[in-house]
Parts: structure tokens; sequence; C-alpha cells
């Protein structure tokens, strides 16, 4: 290989690097160079190490909302996940209903999240909104479903499902077509049964999308910030203040931005941590 | 041939060296203002504003403004950040909320020399001196008032006479609660009342001034003491947040949603109907008078905040907007002389009408349009900034203090913890931000 070709897909590269490192690189520096520092009112005050970390390590509010996020995650990821594949596996093949059906389904997702987040405050408001006028024949009407810690939660991963089920459904749906339909035909003509085929075909075929859905979903819910923000305000009394919004607080609220750096960067490493668990999981299962 | 300079050539290059200079000489200076208002745009403030420009500008023809409007949520962020990257505007409003952060960031330039140089006629015309003296940090006045607002118990006229009761009953927080039972109404018979007595947004995100803040300030007389150190953990927060938790637990006279609402969700119900008193800031006067829906607007009417005891009025916290001059602005000393234009008498005066603001003065309050009816709430303002009004202290961080002590409520609320347990909570997280 010539030398002028060597630095080729370098020369292909820079462009991405400058980038990358101009809008990931550099603001994930400056916030550590903040984390290090009390920061107060945008104002670098002194070097204090890692006091800033212990500080939101030892603070109760944190843990609350690493709890809470964690809760969350949990459940919108499984729900959002399982109804996404149930709406692929559903609308897959291709027919007027089928298209109407996908088309229904992506609206929430095609909704600004903020916007769509408004929506379902007013109907689950029991002041103003529907949830009233659909409890009360239950005897629930004096229910209000934001006001009560466990219902508020419930109300917030009912968010993420009916906001990011149609993104798992369109990844998963892609997966599903790419599938060749011989495959499936031959394993009838062997007489595998519809869950048979599903296990053995459907599945280790699907195993990419799953991971990338899987993936994207899990950054996305342990970083969520509009959804509690808009819905829940992270209440009542902190049952849905998620991490994000307490970084968010922290750095907007408070003017505390050596504190919100701090969890921010930690927040940053354990998205890192679950990303490499998951992939691990995949790896062990022989899925990638 | 020898080059020699003739005297064309001498003149032309002096001319040419002095071109620059002559012509600064001829162009104004700019000073550049962010401000939430467009003094392009129709409305009371904004002519107010773009007349105020055009006089400054008629009296100082070598000095122009330039107003960059911004969206005032973020406006003393950017101001701060623009400060620390040497590239502010040379004016900016910031309100109440903001003020601590203007104060520590050291953005602001020291307005006292124009306040110094002020008549007495003008220091003694002032309704809230104290709303200088809380913009003041050690001994440099850091932002002047422009504007003022403050919380009252708004409340409807027709529900308090349906009532049988007169406005006298408001005058106490007890009393409050009594009346807010006796106007809490089942109107379709379902169980559920349609009409609740007392309004109330405690949610920790778009908060405002609940009763219990407000309570603890009668009490207390303030959250801080002279070097910001919370003062929340007392028997009188305590006390204050009991008593606001116990108005949906206790008298049930507000819907237990109100620990999801936002300020501005009920405010919503307020004026759709839904309430008969809140506390709500008086800017909102005419925004609820606006989108009253199912209830006469004319029957929407202000009280003071009310006290522990009959005697004692509850406090008139003023809020509102106010003008700092950038400390690292070249045109510093133009810029506080057009603050200084912003806050005289001719300007109050028009700040009040068209703008439609409270008197700040007590030769506006003084006005004979005061005395029209439409314009008789603003007077009314003003009478309570006379005779309770006081300022919290700008140097000090109080701005989510209020979503403090909504949380204390909610965790009273919802039995997770004392009310005494719940404030020392809130004074921690107060503290923490000081």
């Amino acid at each position: 290989m010539r030398r002028a070709e060597r630095w080729v897909p370098w020369r292909l590269l820079l462009p991405a690097l400058v980038l990358e490192t101009a809008l990931v690189l550099g603001p994930l520096l400056i916030g550590l160079w903040y984390s290090l520092h009390n920061v107060r009112f945008f104002q670098i005050r002194r070097f204090v190490g890692l006091d800033n970390y212990v500080r939101v390590l030892e603070s109760p509010e944190v843990l609350n909302a690493l709890w809470v996020t964690a809760v969350f995650a949990v459940f919108a990821l499984v729900l959002t996940f399982v109804l996404g594949f149930a709406l692929a596996v559903w609308l897959e093949r291709d027919g007027r209903f089928a298209t109407v059906m996908r088309a229904v389904v992506l609206v929430p997702y095609m909704i600004a999240m903020l916007v769509g987040s408004m929506l379902l405050k007013w109907l689950f408001s029991q002041e103003a909104g529907l949830s009233s006028i659909a409890l009360g024949p239950l005897g629930l009407g004096d229910v209000s479903i934001l006001a009560d810690p466990t219902t508020a939660m419930a109300a917030l991963v009912f968010n993420a499902m009916w906001r990011d089920s149609a993104f798992a459904m369109i990844m998963l749906l892609a997966g599903l077509k790419a599938i060749p339909p011989e495959l499936h035909l031959a394993a009838r003509v062997d007489g595998a049964g519809g869950w048979m085929r599903f296990r053995r075909i459907t599945l280790p075929l699907l195993r990419i999308p799953i991971l990338i859905t899987l993936v994207r979903l899990l950054v996305h819910f342990v970083n969520i910030l509009t959804f509690p923000l808009i819905l829940t305000g992270g209440g009542p009394g902190g049952a849905t203040e998620v991490v994000v919004l307490k970084v968010f607080r922290l750095g907007f609220g408070d003017h505390v931005l050596g504190q919100a750096n701090a969890l921010a960067l930690l927040v940053f490493l354990a998205n890192l941590g679950l990303v490499a668990i998951l992939l691990s999981l995949f790896r062990r299962a022989g899925r990638i | 041939m020898a080059n020699r300079i003739t005297r064309r050539a001498a003149i032309g290059a002096s001319l040419a060296l002095a071109a620059p200079a002559l012509l600064s000489a001829q162009t104004p200076a700019t000073i550049t203002m962010w401000t939430f208002l467009d003094p392009s745009r129709p409305g009371g403030r904004e002519g107010a504003l773009k007349t105020m420009i055009e006089s400054f500008e008629r009296a100082n023809p070598n000095l122009r403004i330039r107003v960059e409007p911004q969206v005032w949520t973020t406006m003393a962020e950017r101001f701060v950040l623009g400060a620390n990257a040497r590239n502010a505007p040379d004016i900016s409003w910031v309100n109440d909320n903001n003020l601590a952060l203007l104060i520590a960031s050291n953005a602001a330039a020291d307005l006292r020399p124009v306040v110094d140089a002020w008549p007495a006629a003008r220091r003694a015309d002032q309704i809230m001196p104290s709303a200088l003296q809380s913009v003041t940090h050690r001994g440099q006045i850091l932002a002047m008032p422009l504007m003022a607002t403050t919380f009252v118990l708004m409340y409807r006229r027709d529900l308090l006479a349906a009532a049988g009761l007169t406005p006298d009953a408001l005058k106490t927080w007890d009393g409050m609660v009594e009346a807010a039972k006796a106007m809490t109404r089942d109107t379709n018979g379902d169980g559920q009342p349609d009409i609740w007595g007392i309004g109330l947004g405690l949610a920790t995100e778009r908060f405002s001034g609940t009763p219990a803040v407000l309570a603890t300030l009668g009490a207390q007389g303030a959250l801080f003491d002279g070097e910001c150190r919370a003062r929340m953990a007392t028997p009188e927060a305590a006390r204050a947040v009991q008593w606001q938790a116990d108005l949906i637990l206790r008298h049930r006279v507000t819907p237990r949603e109100a620990v999801a609402m936002t300020s501005d969700d009920a405010i919503d119900q307020f004026a759709a109907g839904r309430y008969a008193m809140q506390i709500i800031s008086n800017a909102r006067f005419d925004q609820i008078q606006r989108t009253a829906a199912g209830w006469n607007k004319d029957d929407l009417a202000m009280a003071a905040i009310p006290g522990w005891t009959a005697d004692k009025p509850g406090p008139a916290v003023m809020a509102g907007w106010y003008a700092a001059a950038w400390r690292g602005s070249p045109r510093v000393r133009d810029a506080m002389r057009f603050i200084d234009h912003m806050a005289n008498a001719e300007a109050m005066t028009m700040w009040n009408l068209p703008g439609m603001q409270v008197p700040m003065l007590h030769s506006v309050a003084r006005r004979p349009e005061m005395q029209l009816p439409e314009n008789r709430h603003l007077q009314q303002i003003a009478g309570f900034f006379a005779a309770s009004g006081m300022s919290m202290p700008s140097q000090c961080a109080w701005g989510r203090t209020l979503a403090d002590f909504n949380l204390a409520t909610q965790q009273v609320v919802l039995g997770q913890r004392t009310a005494i347990e719940a404030m020392r909570i809130a004074e921690r997280a107060t503290q923490d931000r000081q």
C-alpha cells in the first residue's frame, strides 16, 4: 500500500473525529473539570477534588433518585419492549389494517415528548382530565392518579410505554421483515408449529434488532427527563424524581454545577456499565 | 526626482487618519439592553418602554438604546454567563428569583452613585424603600427595582357573599379556613366537591408562593438570618406546613391532587371556577379575569395576605423585575443613566399607566387615574406594600425554597414525614444552595 493511501481512512474519519471531540469529548472533559470544583452560580470557586462525588452519593435525595430511576427503567424497559414486540409481530403482515394500525401506533412517537406528556397529564388529572370520568363509575372518582406515589410511577411508566413502544415496534418490525419467508415455509413443511418457529427462527434472527432496541431503550429510560419533568414534576414526595431530573435541578435550579456535573458523570458511567452488561449478556448467550 | 511631502498630501493624510475618529464622534454609542419586553410590539408595558427610550435618546443624542428581547426564564443565567465570557449586554433585566445569582456572580455594576444623587424628595416618594435595601450587598446597590408584584389572596366575591361572609373573614389564616369550609360545594351531588375552598399548586416544578411560606414569614419575619443561614426547621414553619397540609387532610377544602399540581395548573383551575380562593401573584389578576369561565370576571377580588392574628396582616413580599448594568461594559456609566431614567418619576408613571404596573411611588399611587374602578386593584396593591411590604434577602438563594416548602407539604400529606421532620429536610436543601 502506498504511503498516501495509508492515510485515506484517517482523512475520511477526520471530520467525524473532530465533531465528536468538539461536541462529546470536549463537554465531557469540561464536565469532569467542573465536577472537581465548587461551581456555584456559574462561578468556579475552588478545587474540591472528589468532594462533589462524595456529597451526591451521600445525599438521601440522590439515593432515592437512583432507586426511582432503577424502578422506572426496569418496568418501562420490560413493558415497552414486550408491547413493541407484540405490536411488531401483530402488524408484521402487510395489509390495509396493519398499515393503518402501524400509523396509529406511531402517532405518540411522532408527537414531541413534551406535548405528549402534557396531554397525558391532562388525561390523568382528577380535576380536569378524563381519568375521573373513566374511574367514576368504578367508585374511584376521588382517586387522583398523579397524587399517589405508586400510581404516579405507574403513570410515568405508561407514558414511556405509550410513546416508545412505537420505536420498539419499528426496530423489531424491520428485523422481522428481513427474515426470509422461505425459512418459515421450510419449517412449516417440516412440521414446526408457530411457537417452535418463533423460538427457533424468529428470535435467533432478531438478535441484533433486539439488542439495538434494548440498548437504545435502556439508555433512553435511564436518562429520561421530559416525562417526569412534565407529567409528575418528580412528585409526589419525590416518588418520581429520577436521577437526570435531579441533575437538572442541581444544575439549573440550585445552581450547584459542580455537584450536578459529578452526578451527571456518574450517570454517564452507569450508562456505559449497563450497556456493557447488556452486551456481555448477549455474548454469553451466543446471540452476537 | 526627490520625493517631497506636499502640503496637500499632508492635509489629505491627516484627514484620512482622523476620519475614523471624526466618524465615531458623529455616530451615537449604542447601549444594548436585554429584557422580556419588545418595544416594537403592542402592549402597555412595551409602549411605556418605547416612550422611555425615545425620551432618553432625545435628551442624549449621542446615545442609542438597542433592545434585544429575550426569553425571560433564562435571561439572568445568560447575562451572568455573558459577563463571565466578557460579552454581556450593557443592561439586563433580572427577576427577583435570580437576584442571588446576579449578586453572587459579581456581574452587576454598583448603582449607588446614581441613587446617591437622588434628591431627598425622590427618596421619600418610594413606597418600598426596602426594595433597594434588598439589592444592596456590601454597600453596593446592584439592581434597580422597576416593576413590583406581590402575592395576594384572590377570592370570588360571589362565593364569599353566598356563604354569608365579608372580606373581613379573610384576615387570618384560621378565618380563611372557616371561609373555605363555607365555600366548598358539591353542586352536582356526586359526593365530590365541584368548588373547593382553597386552590393550591404544591408541585416542586413550576411552583410559586403558597400559604405555608407566607404564614412562616408572617410568624417569624424571615427565612434566613443575616448570614443567609436558612431558618426553616422552626416550630413556626412546621405549624405553617401542617396548617397547609390540613387543608387537604383535615378540613378537605383543597383537593388532594394539589400535591401534583403546578402553580399554573392551579391558576387555570381557579379561572375555570373550581376554587373559591387562592394565593396568587397580583400580576395574574388580568389573566384570570380574561380566562374566567363559568363565573363573572368582575367577581374576582383581592385581599391582603392573612396573618395569624387579625391585627397584623401577612407579608406583602415584593417580587418583580429589576434592571442591572454590566460591570464590564465599556459604557457602564451611560447604562446606569438609562437605568435611572427607567426608574424616575416620569417612567414610574408610565409603568403604572399604560403599563398597568403597581405604583412604586406615593406620587404615582395618588394619581387621579388610580381612583378609576379598572385601576383600583393596582392602588390596592400599593396599599398592601405600604402596610406590610417586605423583600426577600436578595443575596440569599431562596428561589427554590418555595419548592422546598411544597415538598415538605407533600411529605406531610402523604404521611411520609411529620411537619418538623419535613422542614428539617427543607432547611437543609435551602442551606445547601447558599
